[in-house]
């Protein structure tokens, strides 16, 4: 499931033992550029839809809840619809914060949310 | 892709009173969708790229638009049967720009549908304007070939708009052209993204839930109000942590306690208190994460938030640093300095040619900020400049932030 890939993927980059309690180092913050540096043979296109497939995310069939906060009981914001996307602008173990098509900021679980087609 | 709500019927009705206002985010062509599939994907100025100003662009009054630079455009088109015949093409602009002030990043803006009413009209006007193919029909099976069709019928179709950007290829530039446009709003994507992804924030000082139905209480205590009940995988901020509890952040000012059995810590936080609380006082970030009595919060590039002339107006790498979660005390100036130091000596290395400096914000209430010139940390970092000069260099604000620098 693309939600729990990127779950996993999420931990694995900020705990990088699981879901123990593991340093984030000033060079665990450093990786983020080499993320986005082009891979070889890479053309420009795919770089960008490589980039815009680790930023962006789209809302599932159900839709989701923007929260104030990432935690289920915190206010609920806003309704996105189903296949509305976001932008990923803060990224923890289980939420995203994030940036609607609208502008408008918080919260949304990972489950809530699928990869680009 | 992404769809407007945009009823057909509504969309007629509009069309067929055209104005300059009437801006139409999807639009009927007599073509079939291979041939107009084809067209969107040949598009002359493709289907991205740079805008000259936001002002009229977007929808009037949303945001202070002289709070915003480097705007930037991209279409999702999706061309889809229409039910009489022909496509049926929707756009969906994605306008997007760096804002800067206080907290600088890139914001989506909600555009007006003037990119999107004019991308229909390029298209249109692709259609009508290919040359005739030899022999060459919208059943010859090729989707890359665009025949000459007649033009739609100008009933079903708006008016054209203002001007688009010279970039949007209303001039229907030559293929050289239009592959160098495309190339170039492909370069400036990748250079957004790029910037997003740099500025994306990964906190550190957060706690998870384990399981559902977990109390967080008003107090640490057994018998303490329960504010409410967390599910599993909440997650919150850290203030401090003991051997049994973990003081959170619920929201704004409102706090809760934790039993510290019940959450995962997804960073070092708690080490630096629960595990060893009597080293956390000597240590500087540059020893191990467990002691560290700082960790980072968030990592961004902006203006300079301080009045020091070397970087005033300029673009810095801002790094914004919390006290450790538990230490249960006012850090000293002189673990402020370990901990600028380490992070001018680590990250200066990585700084684009753009940033002219680094910051470090000490984001607590005895808190301040700590700057310094790109220049002063490299003749530090090479020697020519001794450490206690260096820091008597740099930008302090309060002076005493780290305590005396003589």
């Amino acid at each position: 499931m693309a939600a729990e890939q990127l779950k996993k993927s999420s931990s694995q980059e900020l705990t990088q033992e699981g879901h123990q309690f593991v340093a984030k180092d000033l060079a665990g913050k450093r990786q983020q550029p080499s993320q986005a540096a082009p891979i070889p043979d890479e053309s420009l296109q795919q770089h960008v839809d490589r980039l815009r497939h680790e930023l962006e995310r789209v809302v599932k069939p159900e839709g989701a809840r923007l929260r104030s906060a990432p935690f289920r009981s915190a206010s609920s914001l806003k309704s996105l619809p189903p296949s509305s996307q976001v932008v990923i602008l803060i990224s923890t173990p289980y939420w995203l914060g994030v940036e609607t098509e609208t502008g408008e900021h918080g919260w949304i679980h990972h489950s809530e949310l699928g990869p680009l087609p | 892709m992404r769809v407007w709500p945009i009823a057909s019927g509504a969309l007629l009705l509009v069309a067929v009173s055209c104005r300059a206002q009437d801006l139409e985010k999807e639009r009927t062509f007599s073509q079939p969708v291979s041939v107009v599939q084809a067209a969107v994907n040949k598009l002359p100025g493709g289907t991205s790229g740079p805008l000259p100003i936001l002002e009229g662009f977007v929808v009037a009054g949303s945001r202070e638009l002289d709070r915003y630079q480097r705007p930037y455009y991209h279409c999702a088109v999706q061309v889809t049967a229409a039910a009489s015949g022909g496509s049926l093409v929707r756009v969906n602009a994605k306008v997007t720009a760096w804002q800067v002030g206080p907290h600088p990043g890139y914001k989506t803006l909600e555009s007006n549908g003037r990119v999107e009413s004019d991308l229909l009209e390029r298209l249109q006007n692709f259609l009508v304007g290919q040359p005739p193919s030899s022999g060459t029909t919208s059943d010859s099976g090729d989707p890359s070939v665009v025949p000459n069709h007649p033009p739609p019928d100008t009933s079903m179709i708006s008016a054209p708009t203002q001007p688009f950007p010279k970039h949007s290829g209303l001039q229907l530039p030559t293929s050289d052209n239009n592959a160098q446009a495309s190339n170039s709003a492909l370069a400036l994507e990748a250079k957004n993204l790029d910037e997003i992804l740099h500025n994306q924030s990964h906190p550190t000082n957060l706690v998870a839930i384990k399981q559902n139905q977990t109390p967080v209480v008003q107090n640490s205590s057994v018998d303490a109000k329960v504010l409410f009940l967390a599910s599993a995988e909440d997650e919150f901020e850290v203030i401090e942590s003991n051997p049994d509890w973990v003081h959170v952040r619920i929201s704004g000012l409102s706090r809760g306690w934790i039993r510290l059995s019940m959450v995962e810590f997804i960073d070092s936080s708690r080490s630096a208190t629960t595990a060893s609380p009597s080293t956390s006082e000597n240590a500087g970030a540059g020893h191990s994460q467990s002691t560290a009595p700082f960790s980072i919060s968030s990592e961004e590039t902006g203006n300079f938030p301080g009045a020091w002339a070397a970087l005033s107006g300029k673009t810095v790498r801002i790094i914004s640093v919390q006290r450790a979660a538990g230490t249960g005390r006012i850090l000293s100036p002189e673990n402020k300095r370990h901990f600028a130091r380490t992070v001018f000596e680590s990250e200066s290395d990585s700084l684009p040619q753009s940033v002219a400096g680094l910051v470090v914000i000490f984001d607590a209430e005895d808190g301040g900020m700590v700057a310094a010139t790109r220049t002063l940390i490299a003749q530090w970092k090479k020697g020519s400049l001794s450490e206690q000069a260096f820091w008597q260099q740099c930008f302090r604000d309060p002076p005493a932030i780290l305590g005396g620098t003589n």
